[in-house]
């Protein structure tokens, strides 16, 4: 229709009414695509609050009933007066705090320093070190827990046997605090790496040139400028830490269990595992957990928003500027080499070394000649590991495709629509974000225990890839959030004046576009899926059993050296996928972070 | 004050025949103001970083107030913050987590200077004074402006009473009128302090209006220098001459020199009359030969007058005067700035024929070294 102009044509008076025709055709695609954006919101908004709040929802009333799950249950207070009146409350609270505190910490400090090394020092062999460094976060947490395990338990550990033979002292006892704390430690320090990365490369050099000039020497300008301008971003990279070690299952069951240092975590599954399970002690603990993190994650959010005070601030022509290490360089080239030997290395070969073996050993020529591929063979063998193979595929390809549906979806309302309302959906897709995988992992079994549903979910991979998607929201938003942020409004405009409908305009231009942002997010969601255990330890069934759930039975039942080919083939694959991963980054330009 | 000699700059990785900077001589007097001008990756920046000692050179040396500040023979190297040098940076570099305050008095603190807490906070209020920030010291710097930022920055440099002040491009990221502001502001606090000052800068206007001296660059070298009004008027180098006059850059013989001074210049465009300059010139000398595009008078050709004839390509209304391509009987093209009143004698339009009339005064006359 061509916009009649008033009084030219016979009809004008008609279609006029007052109003000119290129307005009231503006506002009838106003209307059109608000129509599309509210029927969007209001879609994803009612499917993430009951992915999210539901299960919070659950696990916080169970904590206020007096029997969960039975028919006499009633309202009381009962759970959290015995449990927060008995000693055993206190204790796991302490040592849960000191081991996720000084976990954070050490992890921090590890990471902050090689993380300025890599982003702000002359040191050579960067690429090497980067490597080195992300290898502990690439290999799964169970894995790596098993891997250390291998390599420092007192009687078998690789190196304690070798450090006896050296020096007649062992290491380390991995089966104690300590241990627990440097395994999570180096697992931990690539994210704190990661990280500092980003806000050591952010700080504008001349920043630190100013300084200089004003009269400061190297050290000087390092502690007066480059840390205090950190400083918000480590202390975020902290509290990041903190809240995933508090809340990971792994090592506080498979090296605190045995050394019987109890843990938030490990108390949980405790209480769930005993008989009859203690829902009411598990609750009140995941209740306390919640509260930790949202703590944890409150205090984070205001120290980057003043992060984000000091961004406003850097100059147009930036340029890193990388300090000089002088004689230290190869020095601190070295750091990372033996980083990667004892943390990347080591753990991966003391893993393939036992899944070589029929039976556990410590390594020597002698048993050279035993080296074998039965354990692979084997696992081809048992129909539980094929069933855990497709149930992993599956479940990380429908986590991956379901999460960033929602996400591109959410997205496009947070970022580029104007809906009223949409407040709203941006908080709902953050909530999963303060609940670590292992408290929507109980509420979403305690919600489909008690949910009035036609057909049972429990135990089956369905329940598991609700939880799966719900955990990953918040990451998959972080993706299609920084996609659309890169998509100029002009380009949905130029569609519409064009003649498309809003629904064409999605598919034909935001999607291409966005196209790089769903890779990547779909791609780490999939890896992520395949590591992950804390989320799945309570929802899963013989029949609905993952990979890396495998990989924890197995050991649990003693089958180590199959649980160590299992964890060779899932690092395999995962290396792919970070192959992959890494490959669309570079070639379409998006950065991915963790 | 200043003294470098046969600086080179070469970057790791770059092409080692063609480094950044290819062996500079600069020598700058107390109390003056010297702009380093030139267009961008003429190694004016990094100049001013090898002087701050915030780039290590490859080669030669840097004297300041007397002392080396670096030597490549004699292995000296003085790390920036023992250097007298304060710099003030393109992008100000006010550091966000300090005060407007703490950002001036910062440099006080760092031991390089003894200072009393009571000197240190007279000091830094008098710098604040001086840039017109007294009472903006509690401030936090991300709320304010470009212009105050840079007064910040000023003042922090003022701070250090340093035996030289370098100012990297610091008009660069201010709005035009915020720039002729803090320009006038610099000139009257070098006029006022008689701090020497090395600027640098891509826009002539700025060094033409506050240098003392203009030292050119151009790939790496110094092409030339001089008060501004000599190297505009009296510009040697074709690249001056192109870069700051915008000159039409003719070759030409000298032909002969006529007792009063006047010389015939011949070139393809045709004979040229000029006055002769400081240097005597001897005839049939090769000479390169500069014509401001304001300095060619334009008239109606009348028929059996001689004279240079030239048609119009385009003309581009300028406000205050017409920018013109004039296409010569060789096929040079001229630039000329036609004033209002040249246009009413004339018919601007293209394709039209114009007499081109150079004012002997402003023609240029460089001998060419053979």
């Amino acid at each position: 229709m061509t916009a009649p102009r008033s009084g030219a044509t016979a009809d004008a008076p008609k279609i006029g009414s007052g109003s000119p025709g290129p307005v009231r055709m503006r506002r009838g695609w106003q209307r059109l695509s608000l129509n599309a954006n509210a029927i969007i919101l209001i879609v994803v908004a009612a499917i993430v609050a009951y992915l999210a709040l539901v299960p919070l929802a659950t696990l916080l009333i169970s904590s206020f009933q007096s029997g969960f799950l039975s028919r006499s249950s009633h309202w009381t207070l009962g759970n959290f007066q015995h449990f927060l009146s008995s000693p055993i409350f206190y204790r796991l609270l302490g040592t849960s705090l000191i081991y996720a505190g000084c976990t954070a910490v050490a992890a921090t400090v590890m990471g902050v320093g090689l993380g300025w090394l890599y982003a702000r020092s002359d040191m050579p062999a960067k690429k090497f070190a980067f490597v080195a460094v992300i290898i502990p976060f690439i290999i799964p947490g169970v894995l790596y827990a098993i891997a250390w395990i291998l390599l420092c338990s007192p009687r078998i550990g690789i190196y304690n046997v070798f450090l006896q033979a050296l020096t007649g002292h062992t290491l380390f006892n991995i089966y104690s605090l300590q241990g627990m704390i440097l395994v999570e430690a180096l697992h931990n320090a690539p994210l704190a790496f990661l990280m500092s990365i980003s806000v050591f490369s952010s700080i504008d050099a001349s920043l630190e040139e100013a300084a200089s000039i004003a009269g400061y020497g190297k050290f000087g300008v390092f502690r007066e400028i480059t840390l205090k301008l950190a400083w918000p971003g480590i202390l975020g990279a902290l509290l990041l830490i903190f809240i995933r070690v508090i809340s990971s299952f792994e090592v506080a069951q498979l090296i605190g269990t045995p050394a019987h240092i109890f843990v938030f975590v490990s108390q949980i599954y405790a209480a769930i595992q005993s008989f009859p399970p203690n829902y009411g002690q598990a609750s009140v603990i995941g209740d306390v957990l919640l509260v930790l993190c949202v703590g944890g994650l409150y205090i984070s959010n205001r120290t980057t928003r003043n992060r984000n005070k000091y961004a406003t601030i850097t100059g147009k022509n930036f340029k890193p500027g990388l300090t000089g290490l002088g004689k230290w360089r190869w020095p601190c080239a070295g750091i990372f080499m033996v980083m990667f030997l004892t943390t990347a290395l080591g753990p991966l070969l003391a893993i393939l070394w036992s899944s070589l073996l029929p039976a556990y050993q410590v390594p020597s020529m002698e048993v050279m000649s035993r080296l074998t591929f039965e354990n692979y063979l084997n696992l081809f063998r048992y129909p539980d590991i094929a069933q855990a193979v497709v149930n992993s595929v599956v479940a990380a390809l429908a986590t991956g495709v379901i999460t960033m549906i929602l996400t591109t979806f959410a997205a496009y309302i947070t970022v580029k629509s104007r809906a009223p309302g949409r407040w709203l959906l941006d908080l709902l897709v953050f909530v999963p974000i303060a609940m670590p995988g292992i408290i929507i992992g109980i509420g979403i079994l305690f919600w489909y225990l008690v949910a009035p549903l036609p057909f049972s979910l429990y135990g089956t991979l369905t329940l598991l890839i609700i939880a799966f998607v719900t955990t990953h929201i918040p990451y998959g938003m972080r993706y299609m959030t920084t996609g659309m942020i890169q998509i100029n409004d002009e380009m949905e405009e130029a569609g519409l004046v064009a003649g498309a409908v809003w629904f064409t305009v999605f598919r034909k231009i935001y999607l291409p576009l966005l196209m790089p942002s769903l890779l990547a997010g779909f791609v780490y969601t999939v890896i992520t899926v395949f590591r992950e255990v804390s989320t799945a330890i309570f929802l899963y069934s013989p029949n609905s059993q993952i990979l890396s759930i495998a990989v924890y039975t197995l050991w649990e039942n003693g089958a180590f050296p199959m649980a160590a080919a299992l964890g060779v083939l899932i690092v395999l694959l995962v290396l792919v996928l970070f192959g992959m991963i890494h490959w669309i980054s570079k070639r379409r330009g998006v950065s991915w972070s963790i | 004050m200043l003294k470098i000699t046969n600086l080179v700059k070469a970057y790791a990785g770059g092409d080692p025949k063609n480094p950044v900077v290819k062996g500079i001589d600069i020598e700058v007097d107390a109390g003056q103001l010297v702009t380093l001008l030139g267009p961008s990756g003429c190694g004016k920046t990094t100049t001013l970083r090898m002087i701050a000692g915030l780039e290590q050179p490859s080669f030669g040396t840097i004297e300041i107030a007397g002392t080396t500040v670096y030597s490549s023979a004699a292995k000296i190297e003085i790390p920036p913050n023992r250097r007298p040098i304060a710099l003030v940076f393109q992008s100000y570099a006010i550091w966000p987590h300090m005060d407007v305050f703490h950002n001036v008095s910062f440099p006080l603190e760092s031991g390089k200077f003894h200072l009393s807490r009571t000197d240190i906070r007279q000091r830094t209020e008098e710098a604040l004074a001086m840039v017109d920030l007294a009472d903006y010291s509690k401030r936090s710097p991300s709320n304010l402006s470009g212009g105050q930022q840079q007064r910040v920055a000023l003042a922090r440099a003022l701070v250090m009473q340093p035996k030289i002040l370098l100012l990297d491009e610091p008009l660069s990221n201010l709005d035009v009128r915020l720039r002729d502001q803090m320009r006038d502001t610099i000139k009257e606090l070098h006029e006022r302090t008689h701090l020497t000052t090395i600027f640098v800068t891509h826009d002539q206007n700025e060094a033409m209006a506050l240098s003392d001296r203009i030292i050119l660059m151009n790939q790496g070298r110094v092409v030339e220098s001089g008060a501004p009004e000599a190297v505009f008027q009296r510009p040697r180098d074709p690249f001056t001459a192109s870069f700051i006059g915008k000159y039409n850059i003719l070759e030409g013989t000298i032909e002969d020199v006529a007792p009063d001074g006047l010389m015939t210049i011949g070139t393809a465009l045709g004979k040229l009359t000029a006055h002769a300059n400081d240097s005597s010139p001897k005839s049939a000398t090769p000479a390169h030969v500069y014509i401001r595009p304001g300095s060619i008078n334009l008239e109606r050709p009348a028929p059996g007058v001689p004279g240079l004839i030239g048609h119009i390509a385009a003309a581009v209304y300028q406000g205050s005067y017409w920018e013109m391509r004039v296409k010569a009987a060789d096929g040079t093209t001229l630039l000329v700035h036609a004033s209002l009143a040249a246009t009413r004698r004339i018919d601007p339009s293209a394709g039209a024929a114009v007499l081109l009339m150079p004012d002997p005064d402003e023609v240029v006359v460089v001998p060419r070294l053979v």
